[in-house]
């Protein structure tokens, strides 16, 4: 039976799950009105909640029963919008000491709506080890001592047979039971809330997994709009020319583009000249490796890809590596063949790890052994000095014990200087993009609310060769156009931001908007307004974007984040891109940031301004 | 009148699940995979796509004791009315998954009356139509 104020919601569920592991209470609360009118959902859902449940959250010890871990949806997951099969976990990150969330998509976001939820908190300790069994409104807390140590693909595997294959599994590997700080909470075995150490966080609580079956009704606002304006963003992503190549190629057409413009990434970022670019190409690894195209829920655009090693040492099937992951494991490596770096992949995924944080640890301590600052030898280039890495990493086995608490640990534990080629910002790994070959990418980095990230910003207007008309158009400056410009990226920066943060939390698929710009604010007003019945339109959603980034600003300020931390390693900063196109570039982040805050309405503390959080209506 | 039917080619599958979604909200106007009269399973290399073929010498309706299964044109369908979900149907036919009963209703696609939405809706090509020949019809009922 549907409860009566349940029903009364459109594109949300209306209700919020809170499972206590350590007095093993499971609640159904409302969901507040005023959260979906002013947070949207998913990521917006997840920082209000994480903002108004950690008091003092400075004091929060990421991996003690008061941390918190939610799984928010947003108002398009379960629907037919495009790429909706995205959610969200939040929760206070024991890699960056800071707000931290990841974000994956597959099918389990959607199958969280179908149970009826839009947001589930996990709160507590559980005294063993367990996972949460959710069948609709029937919720349990089960001991599973049998899945101990076990992989994401068992226990995936074993947890559906249990349940039946309508299940959809959350679960994390050994790497999450160690509480190792690249550990990843993986959805529907494939997809992976890497970012943040979330894992760990799950593996703190002694929460092995979640399986979910749903069988409720989402009901729409307006379904008939709904419905002809799905179809009109489906031709607008259709008829984009990168379409073809990005559902057939999937993410592998970015390294191409990263080794064009000479930002694939080498040698820990010594350069983004990769001599063995060949092997990486997207048609290579489509022609030798990838079985077929697959798709998260709802999204036409499938860019993943099933890959397989057929013989040889590194024989394996299953997901297959995306860009980042390629370049993390791979020519950050110096690896020279792809086959090891399937593998690898293969392997963090079954551990369930965050590729870029294991890979850029891998790098920087090649560098390091390279420099002479550690007794450990490592050739640049050595496959299986790589993948033993990655199983030290996992399982904290000698070196790996220190690295598994992350690069930042690691360099203050090495010192001797070697923080300046340490690829991360605010503790947290930097992904594959060198952001020498794109300044607004540099900045995204260095501002990014859950610390070294490309996907908060993702300023992918500076690298598609639009012209200088079109830059003033959007953005006021014709030098956004330009990637090796500082000028105007400020601001730029700033709109992608507050867009992303919309479409983190509406729960969409960022390549539906970031890779064409055919899908923009408006648009996404609509999808939400006429899902949920909420009047959005394109300025007040963009405003909802901006109140995200402001909460989550908040409460970075009150885990002790100062505007130093608002930066970048002495790498991008200071060493010239020795080679390439992009020869000679540095990122010249002291002549964007005091802009970025201006725009922004930060004090010079890095704090927002009392007038901002004013304007944007968030009460303490 | 129909004159097409639905080709089902589960290798071009991506598994996106949107005609699970479209299927749902043409017949009853909400959204929810469990009342779709087609459902996608996504197995490590592959997709089941489960539905029914509307095969040319049908097991179910021979196996129906209401009648409520019929041919009409070139189409299996059913009359709700009369159906008593006794489940002889889905013993009967040879798709697992293609007839199930939820919501006590047996859900049974009717191909929209000829322009299903799954169809038009499908980005990869799995589903598609295709004029129906006899010799078409028969190779539709082989797994």
């Amino acid at each position: 039976m549907v409860h009566e104020a349940e029903s009364k919601w459109k594109g949300y569920m209306g209700r919020i799950l809170r499972v206590n592991l350590t007095d093993g209470s499971i609640k159904k609360e409302p969901l507040p009105r005023k959260l979906a009118e002013n947070y949207i959902g998913g990521r917006g859902f997840g920082s209000r909640i994480l903002y108004d449940t950690l008091k003092n959250p400075g004091e929060v010890d990421p991996l003690g029963p008061r941390n918190v871990l939610i799984f928010s949806t947003g108002p398009l997951n379960g629907t037919m919008s495009p790429s909706s099969g995205r959610y969200t976990v939040t929760t206070k990150s024991p890699l960056t000491g800071l707000f931290g969330d990841a974000n994956s998509g597959g099918a389990l976001g959607a199958e969280i709506k179908y149970a009826g939820y839009d947001v589930i908190i996990v709160e507590g300790r559980a005294k063993e080890l367990v996972y949460i069994n959710i069948r609709d409104d029937e919720v349990e807390i089960i001991p599973v001592p049998d899945l101990k140590g076990k992989g994401i693909m068992a226990t995936t595997d074993s947890l559906v047979e249990r349940h039946g294959r309508d299940t959809k599994v959350a679960c994390i590997g050994p790497a999450g039971e160690k509480m190792v700080f690249c550990a990843a909470i993986a959805n529907d075995k494939f997809h992976y809330l890497a970012r943040c150490a979330v894992g760990a966080v799950m593996g703190s609580k002694n929460l092995k997994a979640i399986t979910i079956n749903g069988t409720k009704d989402i009901r729409l606002a307006d379904p008939e709009a709904f419905l002809k304006k799905v179809e009109e963003c489906y031709h607008k992503i259709t008829e984009d020319k990168t379409y073809p190549d990005f559902a057939y190629y999937g993410t592998a057409v970015i390294t191409d583009i990263a080794a064009e413009s000479g930002g694939l990434s080498t040698r820990n970022g010594q350069t983004g000249v990769f001599k063995y670019a060949d092997n990486y190409s997207s048609h290579h690894y489509r022609e030798n490796f990838v079985g077929r195209s697959e798709s998260c829920f709802s999204c036409i655009i499938h860019c993943s890809n099933y890959a397989v090693v057929k013989d040889g040492k590194y024989k394996c099937r299953g997901k297959g590596p995306e860009y980042e992951s390629v370049v993390a494991l791979g020519s950050k490596v110096d690896i020279p063949d792809m086959e090891p770096v399937i593998y690898a992949n293969y392997l963090c995924n079954d551990y369930g790890m965050d590729t870029i944080s294991v890979g850029g640890i891998i790098a920087f301590l090649f560098e390091c052994s390279e420099k002479g600052l550690i007794p450990e030898k490592y050739e640049w280039g050595d496959a299986d000095q790589m993948i033993d890495l990655v199983k030290k990493i996992a399982f904290r086995e000698g070196i790996g014990d220190d690295a598994a608490r992350g690069m930042k640990y690691l360099a203050d534990k090495i010192g001797q200087g070697c923080h300046d080629f340490a690829l991360q910002t605010k503790g947290m790994e930097l992904p594959a993009y060198d952001p020498r070959t794109g300044k607004g990418f540099g900045l995204g980095l260095a501002v990014a609310s859950r610390g070294g990230d490309h996907l908060r910003a993702l300023p992918n207007f500076e690298l598609l060769s639009y012209t200088p008309e079109e830059g003033v158009k959007w953005f006021g400056d014709p030098h956004t156009v330009d990637p090796y410009a500082w000028q105007g990226k400020a601001d730029m920066v700033l709109w992608h931001e507050d867009f992303a943060a919309v479409v983190d939390s509406a729960e969409m698929c960022k390549y539906c908007m970031f890779a064409t710009y055919a899908i923009l604010p408006q648009d996404m007003a609509e999808l939400v307004k006429y899902a949920t019945g909420i009047d959005w339109d394109g300025k007040s959603i963009m405003k909802a974007g901006e109140r995200i980034l402001n909460i989550e600003r908040l409460l970075n300020v009150a885990c002790g984040l100062t505007p130093d931390d608002d930066s970048l390693p002495k790498r991008f900063l200071e060493e010239p891109m020795p080679e390439g196109p992009a020869k000679g570039q540095i990122v010249e982040l002291d002549k964007m940031l005091p802009r970025y805050y201006e725009v922004r309405g930060w004090g010079e503390d890095g704090r927002p301004k009392a007038e901002k959080l004013q304007e944007l209506c968030i009460e303490d | 009148m129909p004159s097409d039917l639905r080709k089902i080619n589960a290798k071009e599958c991506v598994g996106c699940r949107i005609c699970e979604l479209v299927c749902s909200l043409k017949h009853y106007g909400v959204i929810n995979p469990q009342r779709a009269r087609i459902r996608v399973y996504r197995l490590e290399e592959w997709d089941e796509i489960e539905t029914c073929r509307h095969c040319k010498k049908p097991k179910c309706v021979e196996a129906c004791p209401t009648g409520a299964l019929e041919i009409v044109e070139d189409r299996v369908v059913l009359d709700r009315e009369k159906c008593n979900l006794c489940g002889a149907c889905i013993e009967a036919c040879p798709f697992p998954g293609a007839l199930r009963i939820f919501d006590n209703e047996l859900l049974k696609c009717d191909l929209c009356g000829g322009e299903p939405e799954c169809v038009t809706h499908c980005p990869s090509g799995a589903l598609t139509l295709r004029a129906v020949t006899a010799a078409a019809a028969a190779e539709n009922t082989e797994i």
